[in-house]
């Protein structure tokens, strides 16, 4: 695996940096927000498809305004999550199917996004794009490579239930094995290459 | 067959120092819990999921900030350092610059630009106490020369505590950039020996060319080492335990000079068992039984096994007909095994050799 890039593991090269709309000022001060949200914080100001919105938490609760009325933005539909992903895409493919997942991640995405929207591309990669449904941000990517990458790190690990746990048994007890392995094996190249010192005397 | 054991000796010595790394680091990583490493045991959690009661000082609005900001923004967030309110802002490239969102500064020339945050050493000393769990003395924060892993501005502030606590805070963003100790210092040493990232600080940099040269080595490695396994399996070695004993005889020119029962294992390790059980040195072997010196080379009386690679590279054919056979590539049969005079003179001769 160390001959494959890591950021194209990564699928940094899936997607171009977007061309960033910048920030035009609001109708809605966040001095207002405060007063109806006084718990509010982590008061973060972003768009998404040119539509300024806050983003914050309250009563543990992520909610997202829109900065120009106060109102709560609506969840982004199919078609917003589709258009957000096909103009960050750099490949070749078409959309094959868009789900949106609210309760339950797919093993292969970290539960904090939730919700979002999976939109896959019928590409060799296999490609997967994952657009937050509140903000409309890509939050990460996935191809068939990462997925191997995850398969391979699983079996370098040795942790075949959660993929991530570097400190199980298991592993102590083979790479204990590999230690005695490879002091053996040093001994008896030490062992080779003495004799033939003795020969050469 | 000889190429794979020369190709697996040489792959040895050259890559089996760093072999032994990858097993050493790989297994310390793995047996060291992640507790006792961690950079963060005396850190306190940001205290910033609480609501800081800051409305009535926010002078300063967001539209104020798109107005007078230097560069395009992306993303703007409200913070707080010091109990007083700040805008985090994202420049279109990436950049963050931190301001006060309670206070505008004023120009010479009467006009109004961003309060630009900047604490002062004793400010950020506050921030470094806060963030800081144990009760050890904290020492002036210092900034950090030719650092390039930090962001300009970081400073640092070490704790005289057990694991020498040293903890990162920006003047421009009052935010504490981390916390290390002697322990995280441990592990990302023992990250950049797993690694092999010897130039980058953080010790996880991936795709080094030599980590890929030596990957692929290994690989030849294991290779030539399965190999070379499977063909001594396959040639009936490291099989424990063989069922019937058989007997070997030994003679020098006619004559039965030593009778040996054995259980397992090849020719040449029981004959010199056998020797050593009497205090002599037994067959001459350079290479440990490797095939490689033909030193161990007896004559089979009769009926000889058929002969194997090692027996062909190293003996001539002639003496392959007449029953010739390396002692240390065949496995045990009840067998009748010539020596050479040489062999014989040097069967307790050896002894002292070794033991000068």
């Amino acid at each position: 695996m160390v001959l494959m890039d890591i950021d194209f593991i990564h699928g940094d090269t899936l997607t171009a940096t977007p061309n960033i709309v910048t920030l035009k000022p609001v109708s809605y001060p966040i001095t207002t927000l405060l007063q109806h949200y006084p718990d509010a914080n982590k008061i973060r100001l972003t768009q998404r498809q040119g539509q300024a919105f806050y983003q914050f938490s309250s009563q543990s609760q992520l909610i997202i305004l829109n900065a120009d009325t106060g109102l709560p933005l609506a969840p982004l539909t199919e078609q917003q999550a589709k258009h957000i992903a096909v103009s960050a895409y750099t490949g070749n493919g078409t959309v094959s199917s868009a789900h949106l997942f609210e309760q339950d991640a797919p093993s292969e995405l970290n539960p904090k996004w939730l919700p979002v929207w999976q939109i896959n591309f019928a590409d060799i990669k296999q490609s997967s794009l994952y657009v937050s449904a509140d903000t409309g941000e890509i939050v990460t990517k996935r191809h068939v490579y990462w997925r191997l990458f995850d398969v391979m790190w699983m079996l370098h690990i040795m942790d075949y239930d959660t993929r991530d746990n570097i400190h199980n048994n298991l592993l102590t007890l083979m790479a204990s094995l590999s230690l005695l392995t490879a002091l053996f094996g040093t001994m008896l190249l030490w062992f080779r290459l003495s004799h033939n010192k003795k020969v050469t005397r | 067959m000889i190429r794979w054991q020369q190709l697996h000796k040489w792959l040895g010595l050259l890559i089996g120092l760093q072999l032994l790394l990858w097993i050493v680091t790989g297994l310390l990583l793995n047996m060291i819990p992640s507790v006792w490493f961690s950079a963060s045991m005396h850190q306190q959690q940001s205290a910033s999921a609480q609501a800081t009661p800051i409305s009535l000082q926010i002078t300063v609005s967001i539209n104020d900030v798109v107005r007078l900001s230097h560069l395009p923004l992306s993303d703007i967030e409200l913070i707080t350092i010091l109990a007083r309110p700040a805008y985090q802002l994202t420049q279109v490239n990436g950049q963050q610059v931190f301001v006060w969102a309670d206070t505008l500064q004023t120009t010479t020339k009467h006009q109004q630009v961003l309060s630009r945050v900047s604490l002062t050493d004793l400010q950020i000393h506050q921030i470094a106490r806060a963030s800081y769990r144990g009760d050890a003395k904290l020492a002036p924060a210092k900034a950090l020369k030719h650092d390039n892993t930090m962001p300009v501005g970081t400073l640092m502030i070490t704790a005289n505590d057990e694991v020498d606590t040293r903890i990162y805070v920006n003047r421009h963003s009052g935010s504490v950039i981390a916390h290390q100790n002697n322990r995280s210092d441990y592990q990302q040493w023992l990250l950049m020996l797993h690694f092999m990232d010897y130039n980058s600080e953080n010790g996880v940099s991936f795709n080094h060319f030599w980590t890929q040269i030596i990957a692929v080595l290994s690989l030849i490695f294991i290779i030539s080492g399965i190999r070379l396994l499977v063909y001594q399996l396959h040639q009936g070695h490291f099989w424990p335990i063989k069922k019937r004993p058989v007997t070997i005889n030994l003679y020098e020119s006619q004559q039965l000079i030593a009778q040996i029962s054995a259980h397992s294992g090849c020719m040449l390790d029981n004959i010199n068992k056998h020797a050593n059980a009497q205090q002599a040195k037994g067959l001459i072997t350079e290479c440990g039984g490797g095939g490689q010196c033909g030193q161990c080379v007896v004559l089979y009386l009769s009926t000889p096994p058929s002969a194997c690679e090692y027996d062909i590279a190293k003996l001539s054919k002639r003496k392959l007909a007449l029953g010739y056979r390396l002692s240390c590539q065949h496995i045990i049969s009840n067998a009748d095994l010539g020596l050479s005079p040489q062999q014989v003179s040097q069967w307790y001769e050896n002894t002292s050799d070794v033991n000068q």
